[in-house]
């Protein structure tokens, strides 16, 4: 997976992108309104030192493109990233508004724009810093020129007054100039540290909550391992007295006997498909293995046979010859398919069938499990894979946790596989789920 | 009669696999912890260990399977490894790919089947 950078960073570098996408329609923007401006209205401008200037942005634009294509940044130097573009605009901005007329140039308020943007970007102190450094840049500049440090650089055929000796007037759009970019930084900067402190206590949020989640799995498992315990010694001593060898007891004794025993094996599968799920949970990584598909079926068969007692269900499997094997975790999936197998036969009547069908495609190895047996109520459909769910048509005749198919979900969605049930009521069900035929390809 | 060692904390355990031994007229010692089982099978030298696995650590009965099988004396004794535990510390208990690991003959799940602890123990003292 791709290791991400905070929120503020993604935004940061994707803001980045998007100042270089701007500044090249400003250099376009530029060129344009200089050619109207010496065409259509005739005003005469200094045509080498703007198209320099352009030539100037275009460089270092072209410059920071390739920076960010080639490198991975780090948060601090995304940020001094930030600082220079910034600098550099600020810089050129100021150039060009020297050689197109200074303060005759009505373009001294796109300052606005890049404060704005910008300060969204930096921090509080920054953005003034950035505002201070605009202002006198600006105003500097107004004053030199007015000093005739600079030359001037007048729009002829624009403004034929040359304000740019007019104290008053220069005092004037200074300080209306200056109070409008300090008023729009702290309008920005205030709302966007509004917005960061936001998310740092979203991200607060989410540590302690992923945090929880965790302590939940790791409680979940030491209570039903605690439970687990005591229960395996309750039914080997019960198994003890049922099997005779502590002498022989009346048959009413054993028949309550074996109802306590139901019972606390019910016990028994209800913690350990607790402890299963808070354990595959919390597991990071899957232990990864070549498997054949039809092992792994007969695998879980076995493990499910013995517990069907007197019932009369024939399996069949057929796996298409064109089956690879899989790269997949082998207790794992021989759980899903244990578990789904066990399903399909606890939910048919004696007499009926379950048909499982295996065969690839398009890199997954797609199974089939079909029963004959009570099918499942449509309106519960879409519950099936909740967790402690439990169909209405089994809930009370057939003992059962409802964290079977939650887990069998999980472990195949883990896989990178999906997993989907067809079913009518009184007719039988179809399980299909399918498996990547590499685990790893899918994770990376 | 075999003489057979039962290592495991949980008393109740012990009693059950004790009373179903007992009833087929094995010898039975008892220990209920590791390191006093591994002293037990020193100076009694039973026919054969079972050994559960979690005890005063998560894992002492696989430390106890490695000393057992580490000591030339000791080395032959089979061991009937007890195990609720498999699922939950993570280790695997298939036989084919795990003998390199765990050092033992045959396991058993808890709950103890009489039937199947029965089945297992006369297997284990006959290859022996």
């Amino acid at each position: 997976m791709k290791q991400t950078t905070n929120l503020l960073e993604e935004e940061l570098l994707q803001r980045l992108e998007w100042f270089i996408y701007i500044r090249w329609a400003a250099i376009v923007f530029i060129i344009l309104l200089f050619l109207t401006a010496i065409n259509l209205f005739k005003v005469i401008l200094p045509a080498r030192p703007i198209f320099l200037l352009a030539l100037f942005i275009a460089i270092y634009n072209a410059g920071f493109k390739l920076y960010l294509k080639h490198k991975i940044l780090s948060a601090a130097s995304i940020r001094r990233f930030s600082i220079i573009q910034s600098m550099l605009d600020i810089i050129s901005l100021t150039i060009l508004i020297h050689f197109t007329g200074g303060a005759e140039n009505p373009f001294i308020f796109y300052f606005i724009f890049h404060t704005i943007f910008t300060s969204m970007l930096l921090s509080k102190k920054e953005s003034y810093i950035q505002a201070g450094i605009i202002c006198f840049l600006v105003v500097g500049l107004f004053m030199l020129e007015y000093l005739d440090v600079v030359p001037h650089y007048p729009v002829r055929g624009f403004l034929n007054t040359d304000v740019y000796k007019n104290s008053a007037y220069l005092t004037a759009i200074s300080f209306v100039f200056s109070s409008t970019i300090f008023i729009a930084t702290f309008f920005t900067a205030s709302v966007s540290e509004r917005l960061r402190l936001k998310e740092d206590e979203l991200k607060e949020a989410a540590v302690k909550l992923l945090e929880k989640d965790r302590l939940k799995d790791e409680y979940v498992k030491m209570v039903s391992h605690d439970l687990k315990s005591p229960l395996a010694s309750i039914q080997s001593l019960l198994e003890v007295i049922l099997g005779g060898f502590a002498g022989v007891a009346d048959e009413k004794t054993k028949e309550i006997l074996q109802r306590i025993y139901k019972r606390t094996e019910f016990l028994h599968h209800y913690t350990k498909d607790l402890l299963d799920l808070s354990r595959i949970r919390a597991e990071r990584n899957l232990n990864l293995q070549r498997l054949n598909i039809k092992d792994i079926i007969y695998i879980a068969a076995e493990l499910v046979m013995p517990k069907m007692g007197e019932k009369q269900i024939e399996l069949k499997v057929v796996v298409d010859k064109d089956v690879s094997e899989i790269e997949a975790d082998k207790e794992l999936i021989i759980h899903v398919f244990a578990n789904i197998i066990a399903n399909a036969f606890k939910y048919t009547p004696s007499g009926g069938n379950v048909i499982i069908k295996v065969l690839q495609s398009d890199g997954f190895v797609i199974t089939e499990i079909k029963d004959t047996g009570i099918g499942i109520p449509a309106e519960d459909m879409p519950h099936m894979f909740e967790e402690f769910f439990r169909a209405g048509n089994v809930a009370k005749t057939t003992k059962g946790t409802g964290l079977g198919l939650s887990l069998a979900k999980y472990i195949i969605e883990r896989h990178g596989g999906n997993i989907s049930i067809e079913s009518e009521l009184g007719k039988g069900t179809i399980f299909r789920f399918t498996i990547p035929i590499s685990a790893r390809k899918m994770s990376s | 009669m075999a003489k057979i060692l039962i290592i495991d904390d949980d008393a109740d355990i012990v009693e059950a696999v004790k009373i179903v031994l007992e009833s087929k007229g094995y010898t039975i010692i008892t220990a209920n912890e590791g390191d006093a089982g591994y002293k037990k099978a020193e100076t009694e030298r039973p026919d054969l260990v079972i050994l559960d696995v979690m005890m005063k650590t998560k894992d002492q009965g696989f430390q106890v399977s490695y000393k057992l099988k580490n000591n030339p004396e000791l080395s032959k004794i089979p061991i009937l490894m007890l195990t609720s535990v498999g699922r939950e510390t993570g280790f695997r208990f298939n036989k084919e790919t795990d003998a390199d690991y765990l050092p033992v003959e045959e396991f058993i799940e808890k709950p103890i089947k009489p039937k199947d602890l029965l089945v297992k123990i006369e297997k284990l003292l006959k290859q022996k």
